[in-house]
């Protein structure tokens, strides 16, 4: 028996209640991410604008909410502990997606589109990052 | 009504994103944002092998709606992949740009070679 590299008040603080409403937190606030996701996507499909812009739209959105309210929780003295599990976690989280982003890269690459894949995946990259920033940054200042 | 099923399915991917990023996390020892990479680099594998899966066959809408769009949607994050990056960037000057710099490229091709290994095994099925 390999001994759990956990700290015993890791182990202490997993069997808690409050992990567990925390978890509660999380499913709910991902409920609404992902359904919120679903939602642009509609959106998006009722334009003639290409599905892309749906993905982008979401993971740009979310990293710049994500960024601003990280850190006007850590600068804020008191805050709920189910804020960043609720919202951040939970609805940012889940709005935003990997999995569809790195799926759409590949079909580019499939279908011959080296040139948009590209610049899609760089792009959501670059502005990601930039969007992220300018949320912490944001969200640092008072 | 779709986004109604995907928000169901989104809440238990955010669950287990939340409890399988936690524990490697935890496992792992390191201040690197390892728990995010492995989250996301599983996902994009599950939905290029899904995506595989569907091509050339008849699957429910819905079906792929709750496992792709709502599981694994839920299941991965992009944000918290850039704000982490943000954060590394942050502490440590140009170690730590470099350090971002590296965690914006490898995922993004891991992710995309994982993506398109799942899908090859998906159509093989």
């Amino acid at each position: 028996m390999v001994a759990s590299p956990l700290s015993v008040t890791d182990r202490l603080s997993l069997s808690t209640s409050i992990t567990g409403r925390r978890r509660v937190a999380v499913a709910a606030g991902g409920a609404v991410g992902a359904a919120g996701r679903a939602l642009v996507v509609e959106l998006v499909e009722a334009t003639n604008v290409d599905l892309l812009w749906a993905t982008f739209s979401v993971n740009i959105l979310g990293s710049l909410l994500l960024g601003y309210l990280v850190a006007r929780h850590a600068a804020r003295a008191r805050s709920s502990p189910f804020l960043i599990p609720f919202a951040g976690v939970g609805v940012l989280g889940a709005f935003t997606t990997f999995s569809l982003f790195s799926t759409e890269v590949f079909e580019l690459t499939r279908s011959g589109d080296w040139a948009i894949a590209v610049v899609y995946a760089f792009g959501s990259l670059a502005v990601g990052f930039v969007a992220a920033l300018a949320g912490v940054r944001f969200g640092g200042s008072r | 009504m779709t986004w109604v099923v995907v928000g169901v399915f989104g809440a238990f991917g955010a669950l287990a994103r939340y409890g399988v990023s936690g524990m490697v996390q935890r496992l792992w020892r390191t201040t690197f944002p390892v728990g995010t990479l492995v989250v996301n680099l599983t996902g994009a594998f599950a939905a290029g092998v899904l995506a595989g899966l569907v091509t050339g066959r008849v699957l429910s809408d819905l079906l792929v709606a709750a496992a792709a769009v709502g599981f694994l949607g839920g299941y991965s994050t992009f944000s918290t992949w850039m704000v982490e990056t943000v954060l590394a960037g942050e502490t440590g000057g140009g170690a730590g740009i470099r350090r971002a710099a590296e965690n914006l490229v490898v995922p993004l091709v891991a992710g995309v070679v994982l993506a398109g290994i799942g899908y090859a095994l998906g159509r093989w099925f």
